[in-house]
């Protein structure tokens, strides 16, 4: 428990940071909407709907928008994404890793308490940060939402995607503590999990531009909860699954790697 | 001298990734090039029925997707965002590395003032750029060269690539304030990705309009391809902007540095 509230207050700066930054990304990137529709109309999305998924990743959003507000979240969702994720990856390998980099480890390890107590500890403040930054991100929304959407609901596709970015979250997390238990290197452990994260993302930009590589979809977290896909269609289950399998692999191996890892002092 | 070189030397395997990662994405995406030419004949009958004001709205940004300059310009995007975490992780990396290494006092002992210090690294970190950039350049001129079939506008693809240099100046110089300005920095890589995302995101958003006042925030939009695509220049007021944030920030560099408490313990 001591551990636990005691990572939480090291990461309240960072966290606080985090916070403002992603409420001024969902206020800054909704505002362009109400800029975009009053001079566009409707008529968007039929265009968009013909158009090839290759030709909308280049001709991006900023070109040209959609008449109706969540749809237009849908897209702005990416970048919402983007940024938890980074959180995800930094603190996941950062919450392990810092012990070291920092020189307190064996001041942590000479505790009576069990490596394994220890991973719990951290893992559950990880979660605990991930899950603040995910509510901030659907309290924003919420309060910003209503001015665009003209009445229409909205509150059920928002959860459903905030509830896929918190998926997504806890894949970064857990990778990023796999990796800090796996390598006694915090900065080698950090670079490898924000390699993966931005493989990760480019994959998901050569899948909306190739298409037809839809393997591909599977290596690439960004692309297990696609916005356009939850609103339509709700979860395909194949991801919530495979998700599952993940968080039981990394979290596993987390405890597994640390347990024996030497540390370095 | 000594620590130009040395510094030359410890980023050498770093640098050598980053060229890497940078042609090596730049010429993967060009490699979809050719389906998305093929999608976009079959995109051009739809755009024919459209009404007229749509049709140019959509159709000079579609129009640009027809060359392979113009879909290079798309992809340097991704160029653009990872060239600019190089240069924030060196900038913020590069003098606060000696305290968090405890390298700091060995340094300081040596008979070399700081101003020298900070000119030598400041000098390492701009032959990175430049090779970086050389590199890059080349790699990149085969590439489009190839899919171009003789028909290349030389001036405008230089001008795109010179960009990039400009662009990680702009980052760099902001990294290195920022770490001179903080007292200690434990992670160079949370908040150089961090930061970077946060104007990528910021960046993807504040397209909307050529002339929003939200361009100036995210070096990112300093210099559009499509202005370079369309007119063949840089647009001057963001030139300038850019130049006086690198020196602003370069002085103010200086000027804290010199008398900044360095921490030995």
């Amino acid at each position: 428990m001591n551990i636990y509230l005691r990572e939480l207050k090291a990461h309240r700066k960072s966290l606080i940071i985090w916070s403002i930054s992603m409420l001024f990304l969902v206020l800054a990137g909704m505002g362009k909407y109400s800029a975009a529709v009053s001079t566009q109309g409707a008529g968007f999305n039929e265009i968009l709907d013909q158009m090839p998924k290759s030709i909308q990743t280049f001709l991006g959003v900023g070109v040209f928008d959609l008449s109706v507000a969540m749809d237009y979240f849908g897209v702005l969702f990416l970048y919402i994404v983007l940024v938890a994720n980074v959180h995800a990856a930094m603190l996941g390998a950062g919450i392990i890793g810092k012990e070291e980099r920092d020189k307190t480890v064996e001041f942590l390890m000479v505790k009576p308490v069990s490596r394994q107590r220890i991973i719990t500890s951290k893992l559950l403040a990880a979660i605990t940060i991930g899950l603040i930054l995910n509510i901030v991100t659907l309290v924003s929304s919420v309060l910003i939402l209503p001015n665009y959407t003209k009445g229409q609901p909205f509150i059920m596709d928002l959860l459903l995607l905030m509830l896929g970015m918190f998926a997504m979250q806890l894949l970064f997390i857990t990778l990023g503590t796999l990796l800090a238990a796996i390598f006694n290197k915090h900065k080698l452990s950090s670079a490898i999990a924000t390699g993966v994260l931005l493989l990760m993302f480019m994959i998901a930009i050569i899948v909306d531009i190739a298409g037809n590589v839809d393997f591909l979809r599977f290596v690439s977290f960004f692309k297990y909860y696609d916005a356009k896909d939850i609103m339509k269609l709700g979860y395909d289950i194949a991801y919530p699954i495979i998700s599952i399998i993940l968080l039981v692999i990394f979290t596993s191996g987390t405890y597994y790697f640390y347990k024996k890892r030497d540390l370095r002092i | 001298m000594n620590i130009y070189k040395h510094e030359l030397k410890v980023n050498l395997k770093s640098t050598i990734m980053w060229i890497c990662v940078i042609s090596g994405l730049a010429s993967l995406l060009m490699l979809f090039y050719p389906i998305l030419s093929k999608d976009m004949d079959s995109f051009m009958e739809i755009l024919d029925n459209l009404p007229p004001a749509m049709k140019g709205l959509i159709g000079i940004a579609a129009a640009n997707i027809l060359t392979p300059l113009g879909y290079y310009g798309f992809a340097f995007l991704y160029t653009l965002l990872f060239g600019a975490i190089q240069s924030m992780n060196l900038g913020i990396g590069i003098v606060s590395k000696e305290e968090r290494e405890k390298t700091a006092d060995f340094l300081m002992t040596k008979p070399v003032t700081r101003v020298k210090i900070l000119t030598a690294k400041l000098l390492s970190v701009l032959t990175i750029f430049i090779v970086t950039n050389i590199v890059y350049t080349i790699v990149t001129a085969a590439v489009v060269t190839s899919m171009a079939d003789g028909d290349l506008d030389t001036g405008k693809f230089m001008l795109i690539n010179l960009s990039l240099f400009l662009v990680q100046l702009i980052y760099f110089s902001i990294g290195l304030v920022i770490s001179i300005a903080m007292k200690k920095i434990r992670s160079v890589l949370s908040i150089s990705v961090g930061l970077v995302f946060m104007f990528f995101a910021i960046s993807a958003f504040a397209v909307k309009s050529a002339d929003d006042k939200l361009r100036f925030i995210t070096p990112f939009q300093y210099f559009k391809t499509d202005t370079i695509l369309a007119e063949g220049n840089y647009e001057m007021a963001y030139v300038i902007t850019g130049t006086l944030i690198v020196i602003a920030s370069i002085v103010t560099s200086y000027i804290l540095y010199k008398r900044k408490d360095v921490h030995s313990v």
